[in-house]
């Protein structure tokens, strides 16, 4: 393998790496950009994504189509438990000051990561690769996983819908006219309500897409919502808050970095996430594509 | 004497009796218990000279700081590292690790102070996390996940009560930094950037420099937290200084109240003896203290000790224009 082969190869597992930080931020910037809330228990959907594959594969039977089947099932129940914290919490936040919101989802956090531990334990968990994408595909002499391939097209789909959710459909208008101005969406009479439940519950989902299909390639482990956690708010700042192209930018950015970093110092691969985001905030306070004065 | 004014005298005064008190508690009471309750009592002086480190950039500056738990660690493993590998004396260990953390502080409080709300927390949390991952990952010199076993203080303060009452010392003067702090010209003009940074900036503060003097000050105070309670635990882990262990003093200092100067304090006290009661039951110790915060924000957002000040002064201030209803 020559030095270029080798960047080639890390740039691939770099886009890898930059959809499993897109999924897991992809929910946090929608709320955050409609709904004005920074999650801080987001992440910790992702993990309850990847303990739901892991035990849909105990209790369902062996075949081909139950990595499929054992998705679908975890969607629905992470829509449920998203709806009910939506019901419950959320919506009591919605008017009130930021650091508020804050320090009131880092105790969800506490709440549902001790949930989490009593209902599957701390033990690492593995699930196997899906059947049909357990083998490589060579891409312009490249072996590359085709699970991996499957990874970079789901992120790239999910971007897509949501970014056409958001802007062409009734629904996505409707969450536009909220983030603009609630009164008067409200005087217009869309139903603000339904309309948060929706893109919450479609966050919550989202993030435990995220969990669900970086299983079978990660770890299903306890405290990896943490470790996410602030590589979702690194890809938030650098992209600017609440921008989801900026989102994209900011996961494909880190993604690399992280992979590139790899090569040269493995162990520091996320600390040197952690200065690019120190340094672009920095250089543009509201990330590369916020707007300056929505800092709050 | 600038500081000295009347206004400031009647306010020491009025919490001089709680002070006063509090100190012959904190004297005579744990000589009298058993070794458990000491432990306990160092644990909580420790844990209120952090809150108070985050009490002052929450409560007074207006800024939520998740990263107070890598001071803390940068502290304690400075600390670790000096009394374990090399035999340096340990008030030397203890002010390297205050150096240390105050270092570290102006390092990340240059980036931080440059942002303001949701940023400024976030970009704290990444400075605390920076630590975890490195003390985390390196095995060869600081001990990975295991961190750094055997530290021991020195023969002079090995027991349990002579520790507290050394510990003691360092938080009275801690309290009384603060207290100083928190009432001085600087204290109110942070104050003034928490309500309205704007006019701050109209009226001359200079906000920039105030608020990284403020960060610098809150990161020294919780590494000297970590840098005592290091000898003390005997270990010190990666654990010491992430996301969780930087919640802990803003949770601590929301709970007591953190625009009341004994807030952070109280909520630590309150935090720790409730980790003792609900864990000889429980496990599940976050899903409590969650709920409580939860509990605490939602509803009495000036915490416990906010809440009863605001009942007292409200009954001894009430004048004829106060209770009529304004038009």
């Amino acid at each position: 393998m020559t030095f270029g082969d080798i960047i080639v190869n890390q740039v691939l597992s770099g886009l890898v790496i930059a959809s499993n930080f897109f999924l897991a931020a992809a929910g946090l910037t929608l709320i955050f950009g409609i709904m004005g809330v920074l999650n801080n228990a987001h992440t910790c959907f992702y993990m309850i994504g990847a303990y739901l594959i892991w035990t849909f594969h105990q209790v369902l039977r062996p075949g081909p189509f139950i990595f499929w089947i054992g998705t679908i099932l975890s969607l629905l129940v992470l829509a449920g438990i998203g709806w009910i914290i939506e019901r419950l919490l959320m919506r009591k936040l919605y008017s009130r000051p930021f650091p508020e919101i804050l320090l009131i989802t880092f105790a969800l956090l506490y709440i549902l990561e001790d949930m989490v531990k009593i209902t599957w334990g701390t033990l690492t968990r593995t699930i196997p690769v899906p059947m049909g994408f357990d083998r490589p595909i060579n891409i312009m002499g490249y072996i590359f996983p085709v699970y991996n391939i499957f990874l970079i097209c789901l992120a790239i789909f999910v971007g897509a819908a949501t970014w056409l959710l958001v802007n062409k459909t009734k629904f996505g208008r409707m969450a536009i006219a909220c983030q603009t101005n609630r009164e008067i969406a409200g005087a217009l009479g869309i139903p603000i309500p339904l309309v948060y439940t929706g893109i919450f519950v479609l966050g919550v989902v989202l993030a435990g897409l995220g969990g669900v299909a970086f299983a079978p390639i990660g770890y299903i482990r306890f405290g990896i919502d943490i470790d996410i956690l602030l590589i979702a708010f690194s890809v938030l700042v650098i992209g600017g808050m609440g921008s989801f192209t900026g989102t994209i930018l900011g996961a494909i950015l880190c993604g690399e970095a992280y992979s590139l970093s790899l090569l040269i110092i493995p162990e520091m691969a996320t600390v040197f996430i952690f200065i690019l985001t120190g340094i672009i905030l920095v250089i543009r306070p509201w990330g590369l594509l916020g707007t300056a004065g929505r800092e709050h | 004497m600038e500081f000295l004014n009347t206004e400031r005298v009647s306010l020491l005064l009025g919490q001089k009796r709680w002070a006063f008190l509090l100190a012959i508690i904190a004297v005579a009471v744990p000589p009298l218990m058993g070794r458990y309750w000491i432990v306990l009592a160092n644990e909580i002086l420790v844990q209120s000279i952090f809150a108070m480190s985050a009490s002052l950039l929450y409560g007074y500056m207006g800024r939520l700081s998740f990263g107070q738990g890598a001071y803390f660690g940068v502290g304690g493993y400075i600390v670790a590292l000096l009394l374990t590998k090399t035999s340096v004396s340990f008030p030397f260990a203890l002010v390297a690790g205050v150096a240390g953390a105050t270092i570290y502080a102006a390092v990340t409080g240059y980036f931080c102070i440059r942002t303001t709300g949701i940023y400024f927390a976030i970009l704290s949390s990444v400075g605390a996390e920076v630590v975890h991952y490195i003390t985390f990952t390196n095995y060869s010199f600081l001990g990975g996940e295991n961190g750094i076993p055997n530290i021991y203080p020195p023969a002079a303060l090995s027991g349990a009560l002579t520790y507290y009452y050394f510990s003691l010392g360092i938080a009275a003067g801690v309290l009384v930094v603060y207290w100083l702090i928190v009432n001085s010209v600087f204290g109110y003009s942070l104050r003034c950037i928490r309500d309205n940074p704007e006019r701050a900036t109209f009226i001359g503060i200079p906000v920039r420099r105030n608020m990284f003097i403020a960060f610098v000050i809150s990161g020294a105070i919780a590494g000297l937290a970590g840098a005592i309670f290091v000898p003390f635990s005997r270990i010190v882990t990666p654990s010491m200084c992430g996301l969780f262990k930087s919640m802990e003093p803003v949770f601590m200092s929301v709970i007591g109240g953190g625009r009341v100067l004994f807030g952070p304090m109280f909520g630590a006290t309150l935090w720790i003896l409730m980790e003792s009661i609900v864990l000889t039951y429980t496990e599940y110790w976050p899903i409590v203290i969650g709920s409580i915060v939860m509990v605490i924000v939602l509803f009495m957002p000036g915490g416990v000790l906010g809440l009863l000040q605001g009942k007292f002064v409200a009954s001894r201030h009430k004048t004829p224009e106060a209770t009529k209803p304004t038009k």
